[in-house]
């Protein structure tokens, strides 16, 4: 198990350097001046000159490598350009409302997946198993920046249940939530269907029955106990992929996390704020997936020795 | 094989079959520019005259999406066969060659993988600018590794058979076993992988283009559609609702019919 781990961190660390050398490269391989671009076309070239400067785009690029590579390891992001804050700053007055999007449309894809796989596992080709595939196919299909505009025609213009946009009270929250989580949703009743329907047919469910447990007994402690594991493992694999979700959502619904930050900053050209944001969801979306694949080696001890790295 | 035994394949079928139909007859006799402004009829609701109605500069919607559907089919199509060409390339030069070219390969593989295509694309367009060919590169860019991983995984099975044995046995060179013995091999896999590939590379176009960072105005995409009806959802809402069920039939046809296709070609080794 320890050789597993420090081999699955050394990668995770690899890929975290390799990351932030794409970022770095991508952004000198900008054509033109990257300066003259954030500045403007009416820029002064004091001004110009003295942002190479601020930024260091005067030294050598190595250098400029090495200084970025340390101020990372030290955190620092850089300073926007636009606000003057510390990058890093920036992104946590943000990430708090782009969590909680996400673990809300996390909640709202468990509610509506797992009674919906789990009934679709049970009963198939029945009433809910139709759905269950039909509700996973269309919330495949369904692009969140067009579900999220009809759910506001519908519940905040045509019903007035929900507000159109904005944060501060859980009915704020709600359709954002549903239009973060319906792909989600649609993900995990495939898997939650798949899991329990696969659980099934193994043998101990039929010893468990067979020595007289309940029905709903061996559903709730030994199948969906044991159906658990590939579900967990992809919803945290899954929470990576909910910030990049995210970016659009927030867009949308004006919702002030890290997607409409880098929106803002991508329309504005700071670029030491788009760099820093990509950057951090990036991070989180390495070591969620690191995380994912540690869990699913403690509890399926198969993968820890199967795996080769 | 009968409906019974893939409804996915033929609902896909169906719905691909009438996205391009409706793309490629309707411009034959409804003949509207997309482009033309026309400001005394703006957000003029759908009529007999104007189907789909007119959007906030009075430009015909029907025509746009009309317009739309090239734009999103082209992506689609483009992305995926420069992807899937430079994934299978890779694939097969990595699983032939082994050793350090396979180890580089694969590694800037796992680094392209390790995290979320769309976010890299967003980071290229936002430093490069948006226009379509940065959309489709940026997109090739993150695309291409899902194809290399899957033609690299038959080529490690493949190279092992005896019919490459013999083939190196009788003098055959390098370029013709991965030429003419291994591709040929590999390409149903990658077609089964690129069928479903676009209905991902549609909505990537349209998320970005809906964003601003994908293509641009005037010319008309439907991600970028939506987002500016929804400055009028109000007023106007179906500026926002046609589009996205173009969007939407299209990608699930692609969707049905990449599982449909999955279905019959690699039933054991995709389950």
């Amino acid at each position: 198990m320890r050789r597993f781990l420090i081999k699955r961190f050394i990668t995770s660390l690899i890929v975290l350097w390799g990351v932030s050398t794409l970022i770095f490269l991508l952004i000198h391989l900008v054509p033109g001046d990257p300066v003259q671009a954030m500045l403007g076309e009416s820029a002064l070239p004091s001004d110009i000159e003295n942002l190479r400067e601020k930024l260091g785009l005067n030294e050598p690029l190595f250098v400029q490598y090495k200084n970025y590579f340390f101020n990372l390891i030290k955190g620092d992001l850089g300073t926007s350009i636009v606000s003057g804050r510390k990058v890093s700053k920036e992104i946590l007055s943000r990430f708090p409302a782009t969590l909680e999007l996400a673990i809300a449309s996390i909640l709202v894809s468990i509610l509506i997946s797992f009674p919906l796989g789990l009934l679709s596992a049970l009963k198939k080709n029945s009433i809910w198993d139709i759905s269950a595939t039909t509700i996973s196919t269309l919330g495949l299909a369904i692009p969140n920046f067009w579900l999220g505009p009809l759910l506001i025609i519908l519940f905040s213009i045509k019903l007035s249940i929900f507000p159109v946009s904005g944060r501060g009270t859980l009915a704020h929250l709600v359709l954002p939530a549903i239009t973060l989580g319906t792909a989600l949703s649609a993900l995990l009743t495939r898997i939650v269907k798949t899991s329990v329907a696969e659980e099934l047919k193994e043998d101990y469910v039929k010893v468990a029955l067979a020595k007289g447990l309940t029905k709903s007994k061996v559903l709730l402690k030994h199948v969906l106990r044991n159906a658990l594991i590939p579900i967990i493992t992809i919803l945290a694999l899954q929470i990576g992929s909910l910030l990049t979700g995210a970016i659009i959502t927030e867009t949308i619904f004006s919702w002030p996390g890290i997607g409409r930050l880098i929106i803002n900053a991508i329309n504005q050209r700071d670029y030491p704020l788009v760099q820093g944001v990509i950057l951090f969801i990036a991070f989180i979306y390495i070591i969620t997936n690191f995380l994912a694949d540690i869990f699913y080696a403690i509890v399926d001890p198969r993968i820890r020795y199967e795996t080769k790295y | 094989m009968s409906f019974k035994e893939n409804p996915f394949l033929f609902i896909g079928i169906s719905l691909i079959g009438f996205i391009i139909l409706f793309t490629l007859i309707t411009p034959l006799f409804y003949k509207v520019s997309p482009f033309e402004i026309d400001l005394e009829n703006r957000l003029l609701p759908p009529s007999k005259k104007y189907p789909l109605g007119k959007d906030e500069l009075g430009r015909d919607e029907l025509a746009r999406i009309l317009y739309g559907a090239r734009i999103s089919l082209l992506v689609g199509f483009t992305v995926v066969f420069i992807s899937a060409v430079v994934g299978l390339i890779m694939g097969l030069i990595s699983g032939f060659a082994g050793g350090l070219i396979d180890e580089v390969i694969m590694r800037l593989v796992d680094i392209l993988l390790a995290f979320p295509g769309i976010l890299l694309a967003i980071a290229l367009i936002a430093f490069f600018g948006p226009s379509l060919v940065n959309l489709i590169f940026a997109l090739v860019l993150t695309g291409w590794v899902g194809y290399s991983r899957l033609a690299r995984a038959q080529v490690l099975k493949l190279k092992e058979m005896d019919f490459i044995t013999a083939a190196k046995a009788i003098g055959a060179g390098y370029l013709r076993i991965l030429f003419r013995h291994l591709m040929p091999n590999v390409l149903p896999f990658i077609l089964v992988q690129a069928s479903l590939g676009i209905a991902g590379a549609i909505l990537a176009e349209s998320g970005l283009s809906f964003l601003g960072l994908g293509v641009q105005p005037p010319t008309p995409s439907w991600g970028a559609m939506i987002n500016q009806g929804r400055n009028h959802l109000f007023d106007a809402p179906w500026l926002t609702i046609f589009p996205g069920i173009a969007l939407l039939i299209t990608i699930l046809g692609f969707n049905l019919l990449g599982e449909g296709l999955r279905k019959i070609y690699t039933p054991k080794e995709w389950e």
